[in-house]
């Protein structure tokens, strides 16, 4: 089961073909319309991301107006077609910016480059943006000396595709960004659905050389076989908070073997900003804010919401940018609202109460109360009641995901670990953080 | 491609101007096509390059736009000795373009050019005088695109030669112009099979992707070119790119499934109808008689080399690229021994987070896995439940992958989830809910009541599509439930006042046929009605009232002789030429004393039917992979609700 793209096409949300690059003789010029004319211009709603026509599967992606199309007709690895448009817009969007129409007719030229670039008779090839952006650039000429043009064949050419030899920093240094997303589905009697923590391990690196890095995290498994490697401490007992990660992966730079076998991160990292890992957790999860929602009919034309906010984590620290959004039914005709901090407006495009609040710190409560004047309908539809959904920003990791260390090791230039500076963040971002009601 | 297909591109020159002026990339308006192409001639004559690039710049961007630029073939060629990286690679995307869009005339001016050049002598020098390997690659990508077969001769040199270059990344290239060759001339395979072969023995990362990729499309049944180097690939795999890993594990799960015992060979698969008898098995396996033979079977296999494949290939379900994780599932599911393939769960349950588009793949998979392994995905349950912001086609997936998870410890979890999406908007989706209900109650026994009571008091709901499909669904209950359920059956029958969908109309009278004998008094008043509105009914309802018609007149007579001659009369004159033909078909059983057929008539139509099986359409897939599958939701609906004439048709 050889797996091959047969050619990829680029739309516009009319249906015009922007950019068309057939790889494989099966696949005829009418793949073209015939994807214009069953998926762009179907009436209904898109009921998959794959479509077959006459045979041929088309795996589309869309985003925002542009329809990303690869088409074949063999059997292929579906999620490795996704990934690789994925990719696609990926590259894309660092070579510039925002995937528009215009963008894509300002850079045809570009486009067909890389397109060449990153898949070879149908086959995916390197589609790291770092190297890419060594050898296709959008200045017109690129006057490159014969040094430069080495360093680039090495790159591309090498075993460490991800990083090129001979790079040089006055300062070392280095940022740690802990992203994670929150998500939560919760009954309207406060329990909890489903939760889990979708996070990410962001990293800046402007290191010189080919730096050796050693990443340690507060993971139960690798605390354990410390712990026990080490002393006698139980690290539950020794009161630090372990993690239960359920689940990981990282970027290709990290040798997966040594993870496999001694739990250790380690790697030689790209230079610039990368996302070094992914992980998910769903255990013990400090959910750090609380929807409490009370709904009152009133009769037919009239309905009483009163929302409790509860902040659930260290006075000292601050939630922000927190928005909780109240659907109300399509009918409604007009709304009041007290709110006891931030401001509350009724959107009638989005049919929602939007309540904003800047700043809150942990452990405090407030709420807001709404009377809902409903019209008198006649159809007999009742109101479906979508869940409450929110969204925040706070500055620790909800998981509990700490960062213990992050060694350099340079064998060859004179730099130690110590001389690194390095910055670690931490930032717990909402998902879909929902409450029924 | 037909001189046809070359002459059709060939615009007008008026055709041409009018488009310039729209046309961004030209950037300056020109007074004819002619000219601007004079232009863009003398740019690329020119000794600049930045000039050159320029020009190329605005004809691959006429290329883009789908104009005709092929009359520049010879001015732009020449540029392909050009000094410059960039107005090289432009001449290369120009060429590989229009030498397939266009072979004629490909040909024509690579002829042209032997005249003056010598094809061999044209490309070769490049290759392989050039000391940058990146382009000595380049220029074999390029040569080995042009799908031209006079070049065939050529591109075999060319890749022989590069396949032994110092260069990795020439091998690479290398191996990536085998297959297109080959789809060029395939009577080249037994001289490309010995590239292959050389290139599979190659020890660096960088080619074994590719030169695996080229063994796949060229020979992928000469599995004794891998035996060799099998070990080897096994330990490189990790280090290969991404792309290459996913080519490289779907070949090793080929090769393995063809090559080493099947470690689940003893107990066939299908263990959801089984499901606690496997789920003990880990633990107290010598329970049962015969798994003590298997277990026996079971520690003495595994060859060494397969147990290698299935511990390098783990460490792959942390990579990045859900393409990697998800062959890497499938290498597991087809050859890991069933105590170990729970370790793709937690990956593929990762991938939900991803990208809308990959989801929907993962889904898709994990729910032609869950029919055969419940025990797997049980424990993440709670990763299925449906958010309100999903897209239909992945609530259904969900919806999906829920019903087949089902025991009678989870059931009670999963049917107030169900509750929940009843009330939803997504009228397809409440649809296919009331369905998962159904199943759930023929699947699992114990709450079997507890559905079939939750699914009556639908029909007093407001939403008539939920009613609809609530009487779909009752009605196949009841048809596996040989109890008797008259009450049920009552409600129904009230039920044909209101209901309008012509689906569920026809499920309730194929309903009162078959049970008629519960409901004596009420059958034949329905039927009443029904001729009464026969003539503004939907097809469907027609046959199912001839139906009912049939039946009540075998076994009531008396009070249905009449209504049955006037329903057979109304149906004789419809428009619809099935209706007529099963009118009269049906007639020869009841009206024709002495037929053969109406001496069985009663035999035919009054026979038990089998029930119908409510199960996962994912069941039964024997080959799993990592694909879409097409839709028909409501296809089992529809086959039941005509299970009366496919009953017939079988007979007959």
């Amino acid at each position: 089961m050889p797996t091959m793209i047969g050619g990829l096409f680029v739309y516009n949300h009319k249906g015009e073909v922007l950019i068309s690059r057939v790889y494989r003789d099966d696949i005829g010029r009418n793949a073209v319309d015939a994807f214009r004319v069953n998926v762009i211009h179907a009436r209904q709603q898109v009921r998959s991301p794959v479509t077959n026509i006459a045979r041929t599967s088309f795996f589309h992606i869309k985003r925002s107006n542009i329809w990303l199309a690869a088409v074949t007709k063999q059997n292929v690895n579906a999620a490795m077609v996704f990934e690789f448009l994925l990719k696609v817009i990926d590259v894309m969007q660092s070579y510039f910016g925002k995937i528009s129409e215009e963008n894509i007719k300002n850079n045809f030229v570009l486009i067909y480059e890389l397109l060449d670039e990153i898949l070879d008779f149908g086959y995916p090839q390197n589609t790291d943006t770092g190297v890419l952006k060594t050898f296709i650039t959008q200045q017109g000429i690129k006057s490159q000396t014969k040094e430069e043009q080495a360093q680039i064949t090495s790159q591309v050419t090498g075993q460490i595709g991800w990083r090129r030899e001979g790079i040089k920093y006055r300062r070392n240094e280095l940022f740690l960004d802990v992203l994670e997303y929150v998500n939560l589905l919760m009954s309207p009697q406060g329990q909890v659905l489903s939760a889990h923590v979708a996070g990410k391990v962001v990293m800046k690196s402007y290191l010189s050389g080919m730096p050796e890095c050693k990443f340690g995290i507060n993971d139960k498994i690798v605390m354990e076989a410390k712990g026990k490697g080490m002393s006698t401490d139980d690290p539950a007992r020794s009161g630090k908070p372990v993690v239960v990660i359920d689940d990981c992966q990282f970027h290709q730079c990290v040798k997966l073997s040594k993870f496999e076998t001694e739990h250790s991160i380690s790697f030689i990292p790209p230079d610039g900003e990368f996302e070094l890992m992914r992980y998910r957790t769903t255990k013990d999860i400090s959910l750090p804010f609380r929807v409490i929602p009370l709904v009152r009919e009133v009769g037919r034309t009239k309905m009483e919401v009163k929302v409790v906010l509860k902040s659930n984590f260290k006075p000292s620290l601050l939630g922000q940018k927190i928005e909780v959004k109240i659907p109300t039914p399509l009918n409604t005709s007009g709304v009041q609202l007290i709110c006891l901090k931030g401001k509350a407006k009724y959107k009638a495009s989005e049919n929602a109460i939007v309540w904003k609040i800047k700043r809150m710190a942990g452990m405090k409560e407030t709420q807001l109360s709404a009377e809902i004047e409903l019209l008198e309908t006649d159809t007999k539809k009742k109101w479906t009641r979508p869940p409450i959904s929110m969204n925040f920003e706070v500055p620790f990791a909800p998981s509990g995901f700490k960062v213990r260390y992050l060694k350099v090791f340079e064998p060859k230039l004179n730099y130690s670990d110590h001389d690194v500076i390095k910055w670690v963040r931490y930032i717990g971002r909402s998902g879909l953080y929902e409450t029924r009601c | 491609m037909s001189n046809n297909g070359s002459y059709s591109n060939d615009r007008p020159p008026s055709a041409g101007e009018t488009e310039l002026a729209t046309d961004p990339a030209s950037g300056v308006l020109f007074l004819s096509d002619y000219k601007k192409h004079e232009d863009l001639q003398q740019m690329l004559d020119s000794n600049k390059d930045s000039l050159k690039l320029e020009a190329m710049k605005r004809i691959i961007g006429m290329i883009a736009k789908g104009k005709n630029a092929s009359d520049l073939f010879p001015p732009v060629v020449k540029n392909v000795v050009s000094k410059n990286i960039e107005v090289k690679k432009l001449v290369y995307v120009y060429l590989v373009r229009y030498a397939e869009e266009q072979q004629d005339l490909a040909l024509l001016s690579i002829s042209t050019f032997q005249r003056a050049l010598k094809a061999s002598e044209f490309f070769i020098p490049v290759l392989l005088v050039d000391p940058n390997q990146l382009i000595r690659a380049s220029a074999l990508r390029v040569l080995s695109s042009i799908r031209v077969p006079m070049i065939v001769p050529i591109v075999m040199l060319a890749i022989k030669d590069s396949a032994s270059d110092m260069s990795p990344y020439v091998r690479k290239t290398a191996a990536h112009a085998i297959p297109k060759l080959y789809s060029l001339d395939p009577e080249q395979k037994d001289e490309l099979i010995v590239v292959i072969e050389k290139l599979l023995s190659d020890k660096t990362t960088l080619v074994v992707g590719s030169a695996v990729m080229a063994f796949e499309e060229v020979c992928p049944e000469r599995i004794d070119l891998i035996h060799k180097n099998y070990r080897k690939l096994c330990n490189l795999l990790v280090d290969v790119d991404e792309w290459g890993q996913v080519i490289i594990i779907s070949m090793l799960t080929r090769y393995a499934r063809t090559q080493f015992a099947d470690p689940n060979a003893d107990d066939d698969g299908e263990d959801s109808t089984n499901k606690p008898f496997y789920e003990d098995e880990d633990d107290i396996d010598g329970e049962h008689d015969p798994s003590k033979e298997e277990k026996i079977k079971k520690t003495y296999s595994l060859d060494p080399d397969h147990r290698l494949l299935l511990r390098n290939t783990k460490p792959l379900l942390q990579s990045r690229n859900a393409s990697v994780v998800m062959s890497v599932a499938q290498l597991y599911h087809h050859l890991a021994p069933r105590s170990e393939v729970h370790v793709v769960a937690k990956a593929l349950i990762r991938l939900l987070r991803s990208h809308r588009e990959v989801q929907s793949v993962v889904l898709n998979c994990i729910a032609s896995v869950s029919t055969k392994r419940k025990g797997m995905f049980e424990p993440f349950l709670k990763s299925f439940f449906v958010r309100t912001s999903d897209p239909t086609h992945i609530k259904l997936l969900k919806l999906e992958i829920l019903t087949n998870l089902a025991t009678e410890t989870s059931i009670s979890v999963i049917l107030r989830e169900f509750q929940t999406y009843i009330s939803s908007n997504d009228k397809e989706f409440v649809a296919a809910a009331i369905q998962a209900i159904g199943r759930c109650a023929s699947s699992i026994k114990e709450v079997t009541d507890t559905c079939l009571s939750g699914l009556v008091s639908l029909l007093s709901n407001r939403d008539h599509d939920v009613v609809a499909e609530s009487v779909v669904v009752i009605k196949k209950l009841l048809q596996t439930q040989p109890s008797e359920h008259r009450e049920i059956i009552i409600h129904m029958a009230k039920l044909v006042d209101f209901i309008n969908v012509p689906q569920a109309r026809a499920s309730i009278l194929w309903l009162l046929g078959e049970y008629s004998d519960r409901v004596p008094k009420i059958a034949p008043d329905v039927l009443r009605k029904m001729a009464k509105s026969f003539i503004n009914e939907e097809d469907i309802v027609k046959l199912q009232i001839l139906n009912l018609a049939v039946k009540l007149y075998l076994t009531n007579p008396k009070q249905t002789n009449l209504l049955c001659q006037y329903v057979f009369n109304l149906a004789k004159y419809d428009h619809n030429y099935d209706i007529r033909d099963r009118a009269r078909f049906l007639k020869q059983f009841i009206f024709s004393e002495n037929s053969k057929l109406s001496k069985h008539a009663k035999k035919i139509f009054l026979a038990t039917k089998p029930a119908p099986v409510l199960e996962s359409r994912f069941k039964g897939k024997k080959r799993w992979v990592p694909y879409h599958t097409i839709l028909t939701p409501g296809r089992l609906a529809i086959m039941t609700c005509l299970l009366s004439l496919k009953f017939l048709l079988i007979l007959l």
